[in-house]
């Protein structure tokens, strides 16, 4: 409901006669279609994340068969009987369609449906509310976790970012491409800013937080034994499973060593969890692009495939390069008028773990072995 | 394909792109990969969509973000022009791969010679018409694919429409004697 609600009051601002831009204009819909659309907009924010399995992102990628993904779910969600009923009997009607798309953007939505398409205007729409820049859905986690996690890092001042939010064209320059954007005034440059460190200083000490890994690799592990294979896909079989089964399974399978999953629920009910171990540096990255895979599969090759784990995330695009409107009107890359913009690193990790019984002697074996084990071997020649 | 595969091949295009004078933007980088894959079936596994400027690769971006966090190349400001992006010192080993197949680096440097020193609404024209021929036919009059770019892209002129087809189409027939 808070995405909602954000992504109604960025729809004002944005589509508000005052603030658009005369270069963008004629690619906008009618007024007379607006209040259309800010229903579907709202719509798709309230919608957009119902697909989500317990605990979220948790168990997603390793917990659904190939090809599925929660926004998939979602989309599925979205498009089943009782929903496109309630879509297209509301007064006026609404398009299940439209809802599903502006929901799930074309990143994701390409994944399941390549033929899909979007409109310059439907593209802009799921950016107010899943875009990488402003997206609603992140104004609204980031605050919302900081929040329940008791730490500052995810706080800005996101009153003033949404005020100063605009459509505009990417360049006014004459080799530069007109194709509106979801950009900002520049008045609200510095709380873009802010945002963006919330964001990477969330993802550094919140949700890559290597403890906090471990129990999802924890939870993981015991939902693989105790779903015997995966999630279903079926939209009435997937909202049987909510956080509370998954919870109560958990703890009477840490007390019953009989039971699927019982070594991992105990690790997660007992926090025997496992031990950070290695992670993916710019050092051992320049001497071989593969030094995290090759460290892996030796501890494996040591230690045995149980005692080690392996979780990463791949630094994803910052899309910090937005485009600015200036007090002289004039519009600039953000990348060209934010130094701090151009240093915010992309927050990414790859970290191998341990079972903390062998910690001592994987940390010694590493110390010994990891300069030769990440170093490339040369290529003979024949 | 491999991930060191793909760094190779993204580091050689934007060596091939610098060479040819290009500032060398993220988008010229998606849109000379694209084009490579279309024009003459150079594999990089990036899955393109369409979206920002025209066929748009979310692998490639994320790919690109990865050689920035690893330091293998970095973002520069040159206004009044977006970011351009760099090559970092010493990485030349990483792309000699790509640099010694000579099939394969000769396509690529025909491409960043052709898109190098475009402006980003040529490389938006220009690659969005290869997807419209891709999408489509090759077939249909110029002026009828000239309205299907248009309703993908509507601050595109008919007129920039209509010469996109035919420098694309140019493009084609040299890129078939560069392929044999």
């Amino acid at each position: 409901m808070g995405v909602m609600h954000l992504a109604g009051e960025v729809f004002d601002v944005v589509m508000h006669p005052n603030n658009r831009h005369q270069l963008i204009r004629p690619e906008m819909p009618g007024d007379h279609q607006l209040g259309y659309w800010r229903r579907v907009v709202r719509l798709a924010a309230l919608c957009h994340d119902i697909g989500h399995l317990p605990f979220s992102h948790a168990a997603e990628h390793d917990l659904l068969p190939p090809g599925w993904n929660h926004e998939r779910l979602t989309f599925d969600l979205i498009n089943s009987r009782e929903m496109r009923d309630i879509f297209q009997t509301s007064v006026p009607p609404v398009n299940p369609d439209h809802v599903a798309k502006i929901a799930i953007g074309p990143k994701k939505l390409s994944e399941f449906a390549p033929d899909v398409t979007f409109t310059v205007w439907e593209t802009l729409l799921s950016e107010i509310i899943v875009g990488d820049a402003f997206g609603v859905d992140r104004i609204d986690y980031l605050l919302r976790d900081a929040y329940h996690a008791g730490v500052v890092y995810g706080r800005f001042d996101h009153h003033r970012l949404l005020q100063t939010l605009r459509i505009l064209p990417r360049s006014d320059q004459e080799a530069g491409s007109s194709e509106p954007w979801l950009g900002i005034e520049a008045g609200g440059l510095e709380a873009a800013e802010a945002m963006s460190l919330a964001r990477y200083f969330m993802y550094k000490q919140v949700y890559f937080h290597h403890v906090r890994r471990a129990y999802d690799i924890h939870l993981k592990d015991f939902l693989k034994d105790w779903l015997e294979g995966h999630f279903p896909t079926n939209t009435e079989d997937h909202l049987r499973y909510t956080d509370n089964e998954v919870m109560a399974a958990l703890l009477a399978a840490a007390r019953d060593p009989k039971m699927l999953g019982h070594v991992h629920a105990k690790r997660f009910v007992e926090r025997q969890h496992f031990k950070r171990l290695y992670e993916r540096n710019p050092a051992d990255q320049k001497i071989n692009r593969a030094a995290v895979d090759q460290i892996y599969d030796s501890l494996v090759a040591e230690f045995g495939a149980d005692s080690v784990r392996r979780d990463s995330y791949p630094p994803r695009a910052a899309a910090l390069d937005f485009p600015v409107l200036r007090a002289d009107s004039s519009i600039e890359s953000s990348i060209n008028l934010s130094e701090t913009l151009q240093k915010i690193p992309s927050a990414a990790f790859d970290l191998i773990l341990c079972d903390r019984a062998i910690l001592a002697n994987a940390t010694s074996f590493l110390k010994a072995n990891r300069e030769k084990i990440i170093t490339p071997v040369k290529e003979v020649a024949s | 394909m491999s991930a060191p595969h793909q760094t190779s091949i993204v580091l050689y295009v934007m060596k091939a792109l610098k060479a040819n004078g290009s500032w060398c933007g993220e988008t010229h980088v998606q849109k000379t990969l694209f084009m490579c894959q279309e024009l003459f079936g150079v594999r990089s596994d990036f899955k393109f969509i369409l979206y920002k400027h025209g066929p748009y690769s979310f692998q490639l971006s994320e790919h690109l973000q990865g050689l920035i966090a690893d330091d293998l190349i970095h973002v520069r400001s040159r206004p009044p022009y977006g970011p351009s992006l760099e090559l970092s010192e010493d990485v030349s080993a990483l792309y000699r791969a790509v640099a010694s197949d000579l099939n394969l680096s000769r396509k690529l440097d025909f491409i960043a010679a052709k898109l190098g020193r475009k402006g980003v609404a040529d490389l938006e024209r220009l690659a969005t018409a290869v997807y419209v021929n891709e999408k489509h036919s090759t077939h249909l009059p110029v002026e009828r694919r000239a309205s299907l770019l248009i309703s993908l892209k509507p601050h595109v002129s008919s007129e920039s429409a209509r010469s996109a087809f035919l420098e694309v189409e140019q493009i084609a027939r040299e890129s078939q004697r560069v392929a044999a």
